[in-house]
């Protein structure tokens, strides 16, 4: 082998007799936990049984040290605390035996101690420095594969000197104490007056209560009342001051109560409670507090009135809330001079608004109502405010949801002492489904009014046809004639010209009735005039003469001259005459053997009640024979084959809207009269 | 023979259809004379002459219908022409069996109208000129004697000389000169005139 080689190899054999001896010192620091060793026969694994690095981490911050042995002393592992303790590196304790460290003085009891694998010795360590150093050892068995032995290692002398100090500061401290002790007495004395002074203030605050309060320990006894719960307990035949340190639940000894108390005591959260007490016979209102010191303070008062009140007005404000829904009212208040305006639920539900969202002021209400009506409103309210009287109002009022809402308003003015205007009160009602009911009731009466007419009128369709069919006649037959007298060798131009004279007029005619038949089937505007009854008799006398004529009736007529005028919807007039006037033609159709006459009178009648305009419709027919009188004007009654039965009806509801009064009577003789009166239209 | 104008009697109730007819019929040449009323029209004085009724049915009063029978119960021959505004069947035909010569519908083409009235006095015309014949038959029959009007009897009903001699208990010739004297007096100049006479006397006083 050459010496380059040899050399080589001898470099290489050290090399790994250090990396050995790096890897032995790492597992002797612990550091390395498992090692596997490649030989002959095959890879091995030694791992550390104590590889346990949290428990280790632990035992290597532990102010004392830390040592692990076998029974007969070798180190297997001790801490840093432990190196640091005997001046010696970690990697050389380990290893080593124990004894390396034990004086000769204390050999014999640390053998003895080994053996027995418990106990504890006060004694010396020597360090590497050939020191000693005053320790504790105490040592306890490891149960494992084999046999181990804990030592901790407590450094004596370094625990003295800490006792030193600690007494030194202790000294101090207390020192301090003292002086801050002094400085608090002096403070608390300053503070005493104080305190007196803020105890004695709330004693009086407590005192003036109207609240009873009562102090609680945490035994449940009382500790402090105030004059209220005082004069209270005396109330009860109770001695206050005797009371103070005994339990709270003689007085107190509902259990809804007892519970609230002790949660108070328990979670420390203030709470309050309402009950009846029956002994006392009250209402309670109870503030539980938790107490500075652990219990509770209590304050109370009776609200047996202040309930009885608000039951009332719960009830008060239940009944005027279901009556308001029931009728649709609602209510309001408004002060004109602080501008206060109060609306009731009914009246917000009325407007369609939310009591929640809105707050009434005047704006509010005003912009509620329809503009068209608003300035009707504003001088209503103008006009009472002057006149300070009652009112009655009817408007509408538009929700947000733009619905308009019909409401009547009653509203009176509130005066002061002084005569003053204090606040309108008053009510709204929502009229709106009354009003729309109205309107279409109104309408329909119009509607069957309207076919009625049409109706009556049918029955002189012959009649009129006939008229018609005259004119017709007399038309085309003057037609040819004034044809035949042109065509004349000479032509007669003077009977050509008194021919076509005739077809002038006779076309006239004809349009005078169909002017007569549209205006009575116009449909009803429903517009009140002043309207002559002188003419209206006129005017159905144009539709019913050629029916009478073809009955043989003859027709009479007084109208008294000058005759009042009346306001009234012209074409209803006419109806109830035609009506009437065709009821008595036909009455008469049978009869054979005297005059068949009609009159028709009209005049003034004056009367204690007022005046009013008569007409009456009179005939020689058969009478009532056969005619259910108290049915005559009903709905649906008729004597006639073809009769709806509404004529009558529909008559005498035209003449009572109109503020009259329709009645039939039989003559005298024979025959029937039909009378009806109708106000003076005012001047 | 020559007869007198012919008047239109017109009876309506509306004074344009009189005032139109009127006109209408002056047109023509015809004179009309109207009347409201049924009773106005038979409280006028009576008119002899060729004449016609023009006559509404519906009236205020008594109809046309009633008018019609009053003048037939009168035995006045007056032909009536119907107008009327809203006739039916029934009310035509009744109208028609009473005699009326037309039933005209308002409104009515003045054509139809002025044919109806011609009709009517035609109708009137040829009646009054059966009438007359009838009067002539009747004075020439009255004009034989009780013995000749028995002979004319017999004669008319077929039997022979002989025989009406067998019957009269007379002879042969007596018969034949009574025979000669009734073909003279009523104004025939065969058996079959004879007949036809005896025929139109026996209907008009039946009546037929």
């Amino acid at each position: 082998m050459p010496d380059d080689q040899r050399s080589d190899d001898i470099q290489a054999r050290r090399q790994r007799v250090e990396e050995a001896g790096e890897a032995l010192g790492a597992i002797r620091r612990g550091e390395i936990d498992a090692l596997r060793v490649r030989g002959h026969a095959g890879d091995l694994v030694y791992t550390r049984r104590t590889a346990d690095k949290p428990y280790r981490a632990l035992v290597e911050q532990m102010q004392e040290g830390a040592l692990t042995l076998t029974v007969l002393g070798d180190i297997l592992y001790c801490n840093r605390r432990f190196a640091d303790l005997v001046a010696t590196p970690l990697e050389r304790v380990i290893g080593s035996s124990i004894e390396r460290f034990i004086p000769d003085d204390d050999r014999a009891a640390v053998d003895a101690l080994l053996r027995s694998g418990i106990g504890k010795h006060q004694g010396y360590l020597q360090t590497a420095k050939g020191t000693l150093v005053n320790v504790h050892l105490s040592l306890s068995p490891i149960i494992d594969d084999e046999p181990l032995l804990a030592v901790v290692v407590t450094d004596l002398s370094e625990q003295a000197a800490r006792r030193d100090a600690e007494l030194a500061a202790r000294t101090l401290a207390d020192e301090l104490a003292d002086r801050e002790r002094q400085a608090a007495f002096e403070v608390a004395r300053l503070n005493h007056e104080a305190l007196e002074r803020e105890r004695r203030a709330r004693r009086v605050i407590l005192d003036s209560m109207a609240d009873q309060y009562f102090a609680v320990d945490t035994e449940w006894r009382y500790t402090e009342f105030n004059a209220a719960a005082e004069a209270q307990l005396r109330a009860l035949g109770k001695d206050p001051t005797r009371l103070i340190g005994t339990s709270v639940w003689e007085e107190f000894s509902n259990p809804p109560v007892e519970e609230v108390f002790r949660r108070v005591a328990r979670e420390r959260e203030p709470a309050t409670c309402e009950y009846y007490d029956g002994p006392v016979g009250e209402w309670i209102e109870s503030r539980i507090y938790p107490g500075p010191d652990g219990g509770i303070t209590i304050f109370q008062r009776y609200v047996t009135r202040r309930r009885r009140l608000e039951d009332e007005l719960r009830k008060t404000a239940t009944y005027l809330a279901d009556a308001e829904a029931l009728s649709h009212t609602g209510t309001w208040a408004w002060n004109p001079t602080t501008g206060e305006l109060f609306w009731s639920a009914e009246h917000f539900k009325i407007l369609g608004m939310d009591p929640a969202s809105v707050m009434p002021t005047y704006d509010v209400a005003m912009r509620s109502i329809h503009p068209d009506d608003r300035p009707l409103v504003e001088e209503k309210l103008t006009s009472a405010a002057s006149e300070r009287q009652t009112y009655a109002l009817d408007f509408r009022v538009v929700r947000p949801d733009g619905e308009i809402r019909h409401v009547r308003c009653l509203a009176r003015p509130v005066l002061s002492a002084s005569g003053d205007i204090a606040q309108f009160v008053g009510t709204i009602i929502d009229v709106t489904d009354r009003v729309r009911a109205d309107e279409a009731l109104r309408r329909s009466q119009q509607e069957l009014a309207h076919v009625t007419r049409a109706m009556s009128l049918g029955a002189l369709t012959s009649s009129i046809g006939h008229d018609l069919n005259q004119f017709t006649v007399a038309i085309m037959t003057n037609g040819s004639a004034c044809l035949r007298w042109l065509s004349r060798e000479p032509p007669n131009l003077a009977e050509a010209i008194g021919a076509v004279g005739r077809i002038v007029r006779d076309a006239g005619l004809i349009g005078d009735v169909i002017h007569n038949i549209r205006a009575f089937l116009r449909k009803n505007d429903g517009v009140r005039t002043l309207v002559s009854l002188k003419e209206v008799i006129s005017e159905v006398r144009r539709l019913v003469d050629s029916e009478a004529a073809s009955h043989a009736v003859v027709i009479n007529e007084a109208v008294a001259d000058p005759l009042p005028a009346v306001l009234a919807v012209r074409v209803e007039l006419q109806q109830v005459l035609l009506n009437l006037m065709i009821n008595a033609i036909e009455a008469m159709a049978g009869v054979p053997d005297r005059p068949r006459v009609l009159w028709v009178r009209a005049g003034r009648e004056d009367s204690e009640g007022g005046s009013v305009i008569l007409v009456a419709v009179e005939d020689s027919g058969a009478g009532f024979v056969g005619v259910e009188l108290e049915r005559l004007f009903d709905a649906f009654y008729t004597t006639k084959p073809r009769g709806l039965g509404m004529g009558l009806s529909i008559a005498r509801s035209i003449v009572e809207s109109h503020g009259g009064r329709l009645w039939a009577t039989p003559n005298e003789q024979y025959g029937v009269t039909f009378r009806f009166t109708l106000p003076i239209a005012p001047e | 023979m020559s007869e007198a104008e012919p008047v239109v009697f017109v009876v309506d109730d509306n004074r344009s259809v009189r005032e139109a007819i009127t006109s209408l019929l002056a047109s023509v040449g015809l004179q009309a004379v109207t009347f409201r009323t049924a009773e106005e029209f038979l409280e006028a004085p009576h008119r002899e002459g060729p004449a016609c009724l023009v006559l509404d049915v519906r009236l205020p009063g008594l109809s046309g219908l009633d008018l019609q029978r009053a003048l037939r119960t009168m035995a006045e021959d007056l032909p009536i022409v119907f107008i009327t505004g809203h006739g039916d069947v029934p009310m035509s035909v009744e109208a028609m069996k009473g005699g009326a010569v037309e039933f005209l519908l308002k409104p009515f083409r003045e054509q139809e109208l002025l044919d109806a009235i011609q009709r009517a006095l035609e109708r009137g015309r040829i009646g009054r000129r059966s009438r007359a014949e009838v009067e002539e038959l009747r004075q020439r029959y009255e004009s034989l004697t009780p013995r000749e009007q028995e002979v004319m009897t017999y004669v008319v009903a077929g039997l022979l000389n002989k025989q009406i001699a067998a019957m009269l208990h007379m002879s042969e010739v007596t018969v034949k000169v009574h025979r000669g004297r009734v073909m003279r007096k009523m104004q025939v100049a065969s058996l079959a005139e004879l007949v036809r006479a005896a025929d139109r006397l026996a209907r008009s006083t039946t009546g037929v």
